[in-house]
């Protein structure tokens, strides 16, 4: 008895293990000679395919139309969505450029994830051209009734991405205090690896966020609440284990303010490419309103602010005049990759948003973003200062980027130093639904609208060091941030993107990714320390 | 346990505690008894000046009057320690308010110089000491004062050196007063460390602080000359002999004067400038030391027969915020005499001192000639006015409530508005004039209210019928119908300033345009005066003093309405809507009165699409030379329109040109970055020569949509009206802010003052500009706007209120640590 149990077990395990590696559906890669069953099934297929003329009801979701693929990047996974009715079968054809013969798959869901050595075929055979990926939707086992088709081209880049990326991920809605905290988990991962991103940061009960990594991925810099001190923040360099100590933390408090003002955070706080100054925001006061939506949770902006930059060598704080004007706030400010200017947004301060700006209220509101950014709308425009080894200069709004009738902000130079990318949007500063990325010439020009932008929230961008590649975070499939990848060439045009699904979780949304100089495994853990 | 058993465990437990609570002050008591000695009462006067030992009145006093009045001044002064006469640091301080809007019962007067002729009896009405009266030793000196432990507390713990004012200061003129004796004072120092005297302030200099210790070492005693001079006794009997004469006639005219004058601060001609007098009704006849009846109104009946006027000498220091004075000139008597004793008129009889009589003027007085009384009053308008908005009533939110911020006063002309001459109509419609005052206290607020506003519809009514008969052609007033000031007095314009909780009243018309006017006659005036002076009772109840805010808006409409009887008829009830705007308020309107009045044309013929503009305009025209107050500050149309006669005075010099024309544009600023401001800021200029430096006020005028409701002001607050006015010198008794600017830096101020949005950049600008609280200068800028005051004004002149004075900001606080 006991050994026809263990037979059956063994038999519904090896089934099982059968239908899990054919789960990708088999495929015909007609360069291959060998053939069998699926090559007939395709042959007639294809028959019909022929003569077929109406492609309604099926589109594909992903890849995007014309999608760059890193030559690096594991498969993604092909999806649909076919509106017909009692389909149950796919075809997918990858056709080819080159002389190369397609390939060809089945698949019975609206998905195909093809392996790695088809994707690896794809990837080697659409660098010079084009591949074009069609999905033909059928009926019937033995008719073949051709329903529904469309189809896309893809391409895969020449550039490596050659860096990885480093994020944050956070359960919505957004809220504050220790349990909350524990949940949010910090990854380093790359595109290239088919596992998860590593865990490299978890379990810590305070705020940690704006984070940036040196140049040469020697050091990083992290905004972090220290011993309750929320202007804490950390350099250190990068090792296998990063145990952080007071030695590593700097706080923003140290810079002097006014006895009106609230404590500062070291708002959107950002380590120069070299890793010898800190430039943030200080002497902020921060509007901050949480609303009943948990995509777009939050509704904030500095209401005043000026910056300051730190000397890591020194250890000093200094204000950089030219951005430290009190009749504005100047904020989020970003490096270019020669250290010698660098970006920000700006616009008049807003502190008559508070109803007594002595006594600061988070808000707790029962509506969504966009009631919210009805009654407190705000606009800023992005500048660029000299920086002059702290002597600051005066500020020049970027033409292009400032003074458009719509909010503009995130800044990012490109690494050399040809480009800003900066997110626009209606108003606002951070997570609002209609942010879309532009790029602009980094001297001020015409500002141009970016392919990649999804429909829903693009922000939270981040340059490869290489300059070819671009990371963003995007909601379009889901409230939970993804992060998304689009190719730039040297005419600054870039590509409809790649989404980083293995970097994803269901029920945690990907945000502050930034790419990083250094190799996945560089970083394991960081801690913080006993002293 | 049964719940008896746990009932009578609580009652044990509630009793052990009460015992051991008293037991502790008792221990404490005993301790000081073992000590200290037994408290006893000291006689503290010396009979002269002692030689070689430091003097209260030339050492002690200054240093009090300058760092202590400016609290410790009035009847809102701190634990009612009040500090400016020796009698009231003797007297000590109370735990009891005076200004107590929720008191059921009214409290028994606490006058100084008056409710009371010695320690003893301040004493039994549980004032405490706080200087020492125990054993007159050295150390239980110290131990046993708290003004020494005050001040020592101070210099321990110094204000600390900051830019903001600690949050641990609570500057609220209705907080919870701590009045520590000095057995209590170990708790309090534990408690409050911060609040040594001056409270919330910087302290004492180091030879001020050890001259006081040195009084006090000495047994804090005092010589204070209390008599009069040479000359002034002359002064005096001369008036006393006018005001006790006896015929009836002369008896009712001294009552009629001596209620008028009650709150006086008289000051004649010949005397000194710092000299004044109260007149008071005595026990005492002339020659005798004046023995004060201490009756709550001045109508009151005394309680003796016969009594005497007298003229008792102000002793205390001159705080500006009760600093009425009144001119008693050389011509003042042949005036007298001329305006009730020159008529052909008999007085029969001597009316009573029966409150339904007494508190209604229209009745006591109804024998002598009303255009007399309305003259009398009209010679002195600004004093008159002044004694309301001077007069204890005049504090707080509520009670100031009842008016705009900011609006001109003038008069009807005693020649032509017949109702304030016409004796029998006024004494017929006396009933309808009676105020609430005859109440007393009660609490029956609503029925009094209602009342009182049929009897002054019924007035309304009356006035109403009488003009109609009198103008059967139905043609209203023109501008002869207002006062003139018969070409050469003064008081023929007024304005008022309300700063929140208290009010300014300033001759001419000064200011941009207002929303609202009032014109004023005789049974208005008198009205309001015994409403607000006479009879009003500041240790009165709650309902004493509802009723007396409550009948005050009549009495604002009725002024208000006066005003817009000039006005063309067609546009009366548009500008009526204005000033009272939202449902509410229209409601409030029509239950207090309705359109009285209104239905008569205006004897002026307009010329402008901006009637309210030209009507005020033609006033200061027809007012003349008497129109000596040329307003040319402000005015500002807009913000390009810059008057171009600023900054061309004659007589002024460079400096004060181009501070003026540099002010001026402050006067075009209007809206929400006004409600930033303080209400009123005290502007000291420096030009480099001490004597040459200049004062200016800074005024913030709040607007409201409307007057009618005694709460929710903030809810009908119409922030885009507000407005500033900057008037030379100085205007207001509570200074909010000191700014002290370089004459070469005012082109600057003004902008950065224009700039002010926020309370953040309002902090920037008072880093520049501003004297807060812990500002090492502060005594000295404080010290110069009272000596600069002075200068000014030798006469009317005293030391202002600082307990308004606000911080620069609080230190924010976000809720949110990330």
């Amino acid at each position: 008895m006991k050994n026809k149990i263990s037979i059956i077990l063994i038999l519904f395990i090896s089934i099982l293990l059968y239908s899990c590696a054919h789960r990708n559906e088999p495929y015909w890669d007609s360069q291959d000679e060998k053939s069998g069953n699926i090559e007939k099934q395709v042959r007639r297929l294809l028959e019909k395919t022929k003569t077929f003329q109406n492609s309604s009801g099926l589109t594909i979701t992903y890849p995007y139309n014309e999608t760059v693929f890193p030559p690096e990047i594991t498969a993604p996974v092909f999806t649909w969505k076919d509106t017909n009715k009692n389909l149950s079968r796919w075809l997918i054809t990858i056709e080819f450029n080159n002389q190369r013969k397609p390939i060809y798959a089945f698949s019975n869901e609206q998905a195909w994830a093809p392996s790695k050595s088809v994707w690896k075929i794809i990837k080697a055979n659409s660098v010079q051209g084009q591949a074009m990926v069609s999905v033909t939707g059928y009926t019937g086992k033995d008719a073949y009734t051709v329903i529904s088709q469309d189809m896309i081209r893809i391409s895969t880049s020449t550039d490596r991405v050659d860096a990885s990326i480093f994020y944050r991920q956070v359960k919505l809605p957004f809220a504050a205090g220790k349990k909350y905290f524990k949940q949010i988990k910090w990854r380093l991962g790359d595109i290239s690896s088919e596992a998860k991103p590593s865990v490299v940061m978890e379990n810590i009960s305070v705020c940690a966020s704006c984070h940036v990594f040196s140049k040469d991925g020697t050091r990083f810099s992290m905004e972090m609440n220290y011993r309750n001190d929320s202007a804490a923040q950390f350099i250190t360099s990068v090792s296998k284990k990063v145990e952080l100590t007071q030695d590593d933390f700097i706080t923003w408090d140290d810079f002097p303010r006014p006895e009106i003002l609230p404590e500062t955070r070291g708002l959107f706080a950002k380590m120069s490419p070299g890793g010898k100054y800190i430039v943030s925001t200080v002497n902020e006061i921060a509007y901050m309103a949480l609303t009943s939506d948990p995509a777009f949770c939050q509704l904030f902006f500095p209401t005043y602010g000026i910056l300051a930059w730190y000397s890591v060598d020194e250890k000093t704080f200094h204000p950089l005049p030219g951005a430290d004007n009190k009749d504005f706030i100047q904020t989020d400010p970003t490096w270019s990759g020669d250290e010698k200017y660098i970006a920000f947004s700006r616009t008049e301060t807003r502190n008559e948003y508070h109803e007594d700006i002595t006594n600061i209220q988070i808000k707790i509101e029962d509506t969504d973003i966009y009631e919210l950014n009805k009654k407190f709308p705000i606009q800023f425009n992005i500048y660029r200062i000299a920086f002059n080894d702290g002597e600051g200069g005066t500020p020049e709004p970027v033409k292009g980027a400032s003074f458009n009738g719509k909010s503009n902000y995130f800044p990012r130079y490109s690494p050399d130093g040809k480009w800003i990318v900066f997110t626009r949007s209606r108003t606002g500063i951070m997570l609002q639904p209609d942010s879309e990325l532009y790029i602009v010439p980094s001297g001020g020009g015409e500002a141009r609208r970016m392919r990649c932008n999804r429909a829903l929230f693009n922000s939270w961008h981040s340059w490869s060091p290489n300059g070819k590649w671009l990371l963003f975070s995007s909601k379009v499939n889901t409230p939970y941030t993804e992060i998304f990848l689009t190719h730039v060439d040297e005419n600054g045009v870039d590509s409809p993107p790649v989404c980083l699904s293995q970097f994803s979780d269901a029920m945690y949304a990907a945000n502050l990714p930034e790419f990083v100089n250094i190799k996945p495994d560089a970083i394991e853990k960081i801690v913080i320390g006993e002293k | 346990m049964p719940r008896e058993g746990v009932m009578k465990r609580k009652h044990i437990y509630w009793i052990i505690a009460v015992v051991m609570l008293s037991g502790c002050g008792m221990l404490r008591d005993a301790r000081f008894r073992m000590n200290y000695g037994p408290v006893q009462p000291v006689d503290r006067q010396l009979g002269a000046t002692v030689p070689g030992q430091v003097s209260f009145v030339d050492d002690v006093q200054p240093i009090l009057n300058n760092r202590c009045d400016v609290c410790h001044g009035c009847y809102d002064a701190p634990c009612q320690l009040r500090l400016t006469s020796f009698d009231g640091l003797d007297r000590g301080g109370s735990n009891v308010l005076v200004y107590n809007a929720t008191r059921l019962l009214p409290d028994k007067p606490t006058r100084l110089f008056i409710d009371a002729d010695s320690t003893e009896q301040w004493r039994k009405m549980k004032f405490h000491p706080v200087l020492n009266e125990r054993d007159q030793t050295e150390e239980a000196h110290l131990e046993n004062s708290v003004l020494n432990l005050m001040l020592q507390l101070k210099k321990d713990n110094p204000l600390p050196q900051t830019e903001l004012l600690p949050g641990d200061f609570d500057l609220n003129i209705d907080r919870n007063e701590t009045c520590a004796t000095a057995e209590e004072f170990k708790k309090y120092k534990k408690k409050y460390p911060l609040w040594g005297m001056p409270y919330a302030l910087p302290g004492l200099t180091e030879k001020e602080h050890q001259t006081i210790v040195d009084w006090i070492k000495q047994g804090a005693r005092a010589y204070v000359d209390v008599e009069a001079s040479g000359q002034a006794l002359q002064v005096i009997d001369q008036w006393e002999n006018f005001f006790n004469r006896s015929s009836l006639k002369q008896q009712l005219v001294a009552r009629y004067i001596y209620e008028h004058l009650f709150i006086a601060h008289i000051h004649f001609e010949s005397l000194p400038d710092r000299e004044f007098y109260r007149l008071v009704r005595s026990k005492t006849p002339p020659g005798e030391p004046v023995d004060e009846i201490n009756s709550v109104r001045p109508f009151d009946d005394p309680g003796v027969e016969p009594f005497y006027y007298r003229l008792r000498r102000v002793n205390s220091t001159i705080v500006v915020k009760k600093h009425t004075v009144y001119h008693m000139t050389r011509h003042k008597m042949s005036r007298y005499e001329e305006l009730f004793f020159s008529d052909d008129y008999e007085v029969e009889k001597l009316p009573s001192y029966k409150t339904k009589t007494a508190a209604n003027p229209f009745k006591t007085f109804a024998d002598l000639p009303a255009r007399s009384r309305y003259q009398f009053i009209l010679d002195d308008a600004h004093f008159f006015v002044m004694c309301f908005i001077k007069g204890p009533v005049c504090r707080g939110q509520i009670a100031l409530n009842v008016i705009n911020d900011h609006f001109f006063v003038a008069f009807f002309d005693p020649d032509n508005d017949t109702i304030s001459n016409d004796s029998e109509f006024l004494s017929g419609v006396s009933d309808y004039l009676s105020i609430p005052s005859e109440k007393k206290n009660n609490i029956r607020i609503m029925s009094i209210w209602y009342e009182y506003s049929r009897k002054q519809k019924k007035y309304l009514e009356a006035k109403e019928k009488y003009l109609v008969e009198l103008n059967p052609d139905n043609i209203g007033n023109n501008i002869n119908y207002i006062w003139d000031g018969d070409g050469h007095n003064d008081n023929t314009m007024l304005t008022v300033f309300r700063h929140f909780d208290s009010a300014t009243v300033v001759k001419g018309f000064v200011g941009g345009i207002p929303k609202t006017g009032w014109i004023i006659d005789y049974p208005l005036i008198e009205r309001i005066y015994y409403l607000l002076v006479a009879g009003f009772d500041v240790f009165g109840n709650f309902g004493h003093q509802t009723e007396t805010r409550l009948y005050m808006d009549f009495l604002r409409m009725e002024g208000e309405k006066n005003f817009l009887s000039f006005l063309p008829k067609d546009i009366r009830r548009q500008i009526l809507a204005d000033w009272y705007k939202g449902a509410k308020a229209e409601l409030s309107d029509s239950m207090h009165n309705s359109f009285h009045g209104l239905e008569r044309r205006t004897g002026i013929i307009y010329e402008t699409d901006d009637p309210k503009k030209e009507f005020f305009e033609k006033i200061m025209e027809h007012a003349g030379s008497t129109n000596i107050f040329a307003d040319t500050l402000n005015r500002c149309a807009d913000e390009n329109d810059v008057n171009q006669n600023v900054g061309h005075n004659a007589d002024a010099g460079v400096d004060e040109d181009r501070v003026e024309h540099a002010l001026q544009k402050l006067a075009c600023i209007h809206g929400p970055q006004i409600q930033i401001v303080p209400d009123v800021t005290f502007l000291h200029i420096v030009t480099g020569i001490p004597e040459r430096d200049l004062a200016y006020t800074v005024v913030r005028n709040k607007a409201l949509s409307n007057n009618s409701f005694l709460f929710g002001e903030s809810r009908r607050r119409i922030i885009k009206d507000d407005s500033l006015t900057i008037v030379k010198g100085h205007l207001g008794n509570y200074p909010n802010a000191f700014c002290r600017i370089p004459v070469e830096r005012i082109d600057q101020f003004v902008d950065e003052y224009g700039k002010i949005k926020d309370k953040l950049s309002y902090y920037y600008f008072a880093k520049e500009f501003a004297i807060g609280r812990t500002h090492p200068d502060f005594w000295a800028e404080a010290d110069w706007h009272y000596r600069k005051f002075l200068a000014d004004s030798p006469v009317e002149g005293g030391q202002f209120d600082l307990n308004r004075f606000g911080r620069i900001s609080e230190k924010a606080d976000m809720e949110f640590a990330w």
